[in-house]
């Protein structure tokens, strides 16, 4: 009883539009005083103790980095390289959009970046290419969702926080569902220009050898970096932390020696910003971590979870319970506290009934990926609305399509775990 | 109040850019450091993680001040617009109190540690040192919020921010209207 009070006042406070962060804060203090004797110093000291930690310090690294890629002019060249190889198909443009949506999100670990990164220079790109609403905003908003899927990502730190699983495998079992996904949008902007007549009569877009050799020689530092940082730590050559700050120094150098599109005074900019987006995706987290600390020393996953298996006894029932629970709460929360909230609760019962804890990580940031896509906390369509000024109805229509695309290949990721386990098991068989 | 936040704010930038910047340097530099020297300083580690505690809680004051945390506005994005004004000053208010709490909260947990003498294991500084980093960051954003509600009667720029979520709203009802009338029509 006591754990449905704690939710509707954490609902409430959530409704009156305040940040994430102080609701769950709020909630935990109005629980600690009703139902407890323990005294409030508790929640700072959890609140420090998640901030003090090494793993965590990915997070800012992850966003400084790509912040530092995206001012040195790494996206144009992106996308170049993406036109060069794409450019010459039918819905070409559309179709390299995807591309450096994919590409840039191997360097960015967050979605709502890829869509501002990519949107920025090809969302005009394609209007002008006369590509309706769908295949210009929709398709963009959508595939930037790869951001959170193609490591390195936020969330997927987040997830092996709050489970203790490595996050190099979770890295790695994000890369086939993100390149299928990529590859399922770039079919649906074929099949559409091929019917919808446009993106045909690219003469400029015709890709010639000598242009991608151009688009690859200048995209190469830029496409080297995912490289580093996923090989750097596969052969555990550096922590995923330190694999972050390694790529913030490449980063740094490629953007100010190679590219030389940043100058010193860009970097006090860029800093700063980090530091406040950074801090934001991080006050959720330690808050999130004090409302967790609640629920478990409570006992509220074991109850949660006694509960799940009495109604879901079966793993397939259980998955399908999580996909139904993780829709509704992605459409409210954001994934980081989501997440952080979740996973706890959900752990105890995937390890009882054998599911690989890597897989369902996977299965709980692609939900939560489409949640990005839906209103009221779609954070990837407030990103398309702002850059566009269109109303958000009409980039949420844009993006239907895509997102049922994504609703059929999550059914697929959570019934067939091939697909996210394959490449983390393949690389951790072949390396002692 | 401008008097106030200005230095403020430069004060902010400036440990947000500082802290960022020197925990870069010294991540990288470890690395470099195992390989190169095969060697690895026992305190990087620590003063690595202390300097991201101090640019969280500064960078959390400096996303008050941008009006930048995340909430659900989906609610209160529907209301009328004298409602819509009124609950952003409720909602900075509430933010007023709860984080004030922590701050009290937080000050409380310092004294007690100070009368332990508690030392850090790597460094052995004393453990109020990042600590403090909670109650200075948080009493900054009280700062913000305070400042976000009087910019809300004085400044017709903020108020008009917190107006666009709504206007927006308003577009797409017009818009649909629109696309329906022009469905029937055909």
């Amino acid at each position: 009883m006591n754990s449905v009070i704690v939710f509707a006042i954490l609902a409430a406070l959530l409704a009156t539009g305040t940040p994430i962060a102080v609701a769950m804060i709020g909630t935990v203090m109005l629980a600690l005083i009703f139902f407890t004797d323990v005294p409030m110093l508790v929640i700072i000291q959890q609140m420090f103790s998640s901030a003090d930690s090494f793993t965590l310090m990915a997070i800012p690294f992850f966003v400084l980095s790509g912040n530092i890629m995206t001012a040195g002019g790494i996206s144009q060249r992106l996308i170049r390289v993406a036109t060069a190889l794409f450019g010459g198909m039918s819905g070409g443009l559309a179709i390299a959009a995807t591309a450096a949506c994919a590409f840039f999100a191997a360097i960015s670990g967050s979605s709502p970046a890829t869509v501002a990164a990519i949107g920025a220079i090809m969302i005009p790109a394609l209007q002008r290419a006369k590509y309706d609403d769908k295949y210009s905003v929709g398709v963009i908003t959508s595939a930037g969702s790869l951001g959170i899927m193609i490591p390195p990502s936020i969330p997927m730190v987040v997830y092996a926080l709050a489970t203790g699983e490595p996050i190099g495998k979770l890295f790695m079992a994000g890369v086939v569902p993100g390149l299928m996904t990529a590859t399922v949008f770039a079919v649906m902007c074929y099949i559409a220009a091929k019917k919808g007549g446009f993106g045909q009569a690219d003469g400029e877009t015709k890709a010639d050898f000598k242009e991608l050799a151009a688009a690859l020689k200048e995209g190469f530092w830029g496409l080297m970096m995912p490289l580093i940082v996923l090989g750097g730590i596969y052969s555990g050559m550096f922590t995923p932390t330190e694999a972050a700050a390694v790529a913030v120094v490449y980063s740094a150098i490629v953007g100010s020696f190679i590219y030389r599109d940043i100058k010193l005074k860009d970097y006090i900019d860029i800093l700063t910003s980090s530091a406040s987006v950074s801090a934001m995706i991080m006050f959720i987290i330690i808050s999130a971590s004090a409302f967790s600390w609640y629920l478990t020393s409570q006992g509220i996953p074991q109850e949660v979870a006694e509960w799940i298996i009495s109604v879901a006894p079966q793993p397939w029932m259980f998955l399908v319970a999580v996909n139904v629970l993780l829709l509704i709460v992605g459409c409210f929360m954001e994934p980081n506290s989501a997440i952080l909230v979740l996973a706890p609760l959900f752990y105890p019962i995937v390890m009882k009934m054998n599911i690989n804890p890597i897989h369902f990580g996977i299965i709980m940031i692609y939900n939560l990926e489409l949640g990005m896509l839906t209103p009221p906390l779609g954070l990837n369509l407030f990103v398309a609305s702002g850059m566009t000024k269109y109303p958000l109805g009409r980039v949420v229509k844009a993006v239907v399509p895509f997102m049922i695309a994504m609703f059929i290949l999550l059914i697929v990721y959570t019934y067939i775990p091939i697909f996210s386990t394959w490449l983390p098991d393949l690389l951790s068989n072949a390396t002692p | 109040m401008d008097k106030l936040i200005k230095p403020l704010e430069w004060i902010e930038n400036l440990i947000a850019v500082v802290s960022m910047a020197t925990v870069s340097l010294l991540v990288f530099g470890n690395v470099v450091s195992r390989y190169g020297f095969n060697y690895t300083p026992i305190w990087s580690e620590e003063l690595s993680r202390f300097l991201v505690v101090w640019s969280i809680f500064i960078g959390v004051a400096i996303g008050v001040r941008k009006n930048q945390h995340i909430g659900v506005d989906a609610l209160i994005r529907f209301l009328p617009h004298k409602l819509l004004l009124a609950s952003e000053v409720l909602l900075n208010l509430i933010g007023v109190v709860i984080i004030g709490i922590l701050v009290y909260t937080s000050i409380e947990f310092i004294q007690q540690t100070m009368e332990f003498e508690q030392l850090s294991p790597a460094m052995r500084i004393p453990m109020y040192i990042p600590y403090i980093a909670m109650p200075v960051g948080l009493s900054l954003s009280i700062i913000h919020f305070i400042n976000n509600i009087v910019k809300l009667f004085t400044d017709p720029t903020q108020a008009e921010a917190v107006l666009f979520a709504s206007e927006h709203v308003e577009e797409i009802t017009v818009e649909e209207e629109l696309n329906i009338n022009g469905g029937k029509q055909k």
